[in-house]
């Protein structure tokens, strides 16, 4: 007997038939109070991922799986059984839910040009295109080869980078190899902002 | 959920290591369960099947609180399950509590129930014995359903006494299966969230013994995976009562949510709602 078949039995059968058994049985016992279509929500685990603490979530969500409804997340709360966070959330971490289905989110690369007062949706092709340009006429004008003494270095002061602030150790490694490689100095995570 | 602020000098000193099983204290469980009975009565239709209830849940009190348990059953210390039904098939003294559950409840019952317990009352040792052991091996049609749960009722105030003993001996390993009451071996009534000994963590009640289990939360109790949960709840978005379902071995459980509603009872609630399994 498995599970499912002893809570059918305990709901259907020997409760009903013990208050039955016991001449107790109401017409209107096992009646729902009114009509309704349960709600139901997608139960996830997930890690808070805008510092390198990596808080445990749970997260609930609403949709089904089909490719024409786009899944909703309506609840957010801390993850009792995480060992690091143990359910707990700083007021970043709590206000999630927010971040997630704001409306000001940022879906796509916008571009406000020197002196404009709006912003313009460009492509991600223009937008790496763009960085790309941006970046090499700055490291070609600004790069530091040799220091003071002489010695030969690699620093490019000038320009800075934000990383992701929950990465796995293989992202890590990857985000500091093209950092340095590139002679950034200035390197971040968004854990601080 | 509700997000504790603590203090800051507050923050080093909560002991926050899961503590895997709760032992019952059967006299505040029954206390709880007949309060919750009384108050869930007012204005149900099932008013007089919840007022037996009530009533011998009270006998369930009075029994804890007085009766006499004789000797503690004996138990390997460490072994898995050690009150389960196969290590431990003890059918003496929950018997005594039976004769005395019935006595107790005799003069405030209907004439329909007292014929009731009194045939089950006069039943030879040996058929109740066989009853019990039927209904914890979990072959309820063996036993007349009119029966079942008064004796029930008394195996659960007998093994809800005992439970607190084996706990300290029972490791991790043996606590790994999580599906069954490490204590008894039986089957759980419901998940509890519970506030304390620490908000938002989720244990399995038992439904005999009353000892409470933890489990990861947003895992299935029946199978263990974790990707295909799903929460079904009525309108509101963050109801206290939910059915915890999961899509790999269609099974379920239902959550009860004292964090958001304190008052909530595993086995009252477990029968006050449920008129959602109709929509599971």
């Amino acid at each position: 007997m498995n599970r499912r078949q002893f809570f059918k039995l305990c709901a259907g059968g020997v409760a009903t038939s013990a208050i039955a058994g016991l001449g107790l049985m109401p017409t209107l016992a096992f009646a729902a109070p009114r009509e309704f279509k349960l709600i139901r929500a997608k139960e996830t685990r997930n890690n808070c991922c805008y510092c390198s603490v990596g808080c445990g979530l749970l997260m609930y969500s609403r949709g089904d799986v089909s490719k024409n409804v786009e899944p909703s997340l309506f609840h957010i709360e801390g993850d009792a059984d995480h060992p690091v966070s143990r359910g707990a959330l700083c007021p970043k971490g709590a206000g999630l839910l927010d971040f997630v289905n704001s409306p000001n989110r940022l879906q796509y690369p916008e571009y406000r040009a020197p002196g404009a007062a709006t912003w313009q949706r460009i492509s991600w092709q223009e937008a790496f295109t763009r960085i790309a340009r941006l970046m090499k006429d700055d490291r070609d004008q600004n790069m530091i080869k040799t220091n003071a003494a002489g010695t030969p270095v690699n620093r490019w002061m000038t320009t800075g980078m934000l990383t992701a602030s929950a990465q796995s150790n293989e992202a890590g490694f990857l985000t500091q190899k093209f950092a340095r490689g590139l002679g950034l100095v200035a390197v971040d995570t968004q854990a601080r902002i | 959920m509700t997000q504790a602020i603590l203090e800051a000098d507050q923050i080093p000193t909560q002991n926050l290591a899961i503590i895997p099983i709760l032992a019952p204290a059967p006299i505040a469980v029954y206390q709880k369960r007949a309060e919750r009975l009384a108050k869930l009565a007012i204005d149900s239709p099932m008013v007089d099947y919840l007022t037996l209830l009530e009533q011998l849940v009270n006998m369930q009190v009075s029994l804890a609180k007085n009766a006499d348990f004789g000797a503690m059953p004996s138990f390997v210390s460490g072994q898995e399950m050690p009150f389960s039904i196969e290590h431990c098939g003890d059918n003496q003294y929950w018997q005594v509590l039976l004769l005395e559950l019935i006595s107790g409840l005799l003069p405030v019952v209907s004439e329909q129930i007292a014929e009731v317990l009194q045939t089950l009352g006069q039943l030879d040792q040996a058929i109740l014995a066989d009853y019990g052991n039927a209904l914890r091996r979990g072959e309820f049609s063996r036993v007349p359903a009119q029966y079942s749960l008064f004796i029930w009722a008394a195996m659960s105030v007998y093994w809800s006494h005992w439970a607190a003993k084996p706990i300290p001996e029972l490791t991790h390993q043996v606590t790994d299966h999580k599906q069954l009451c490490p204590v008894c071996g039986s089957h759980p009534v419901v998940s509890m969230i519970k506030d304390k000994p620490r908000t938002g963590l989720r244990y399995l009640h038992c439904s005999l013994c009353e000892t409470e289990w933890h489990m990861v939360r947003a895992a299935c109790t029946v199978c263990d995976k974790d990707d295909k949960i799903y929460l079904w709840a009525e309108q509101e978005k963050q109801a206290s009562v939910r059915i915890e379902s999961c899509d790999h071995c269609h099974g379920y459980t239902k959550m009860l949510f004292t964090d958001i509603d304190p008052s909530l009872e595993a086995a009252v609630d477990d029968l006050a709602t449920m008129y959602l399994i109709k929509y599971g």
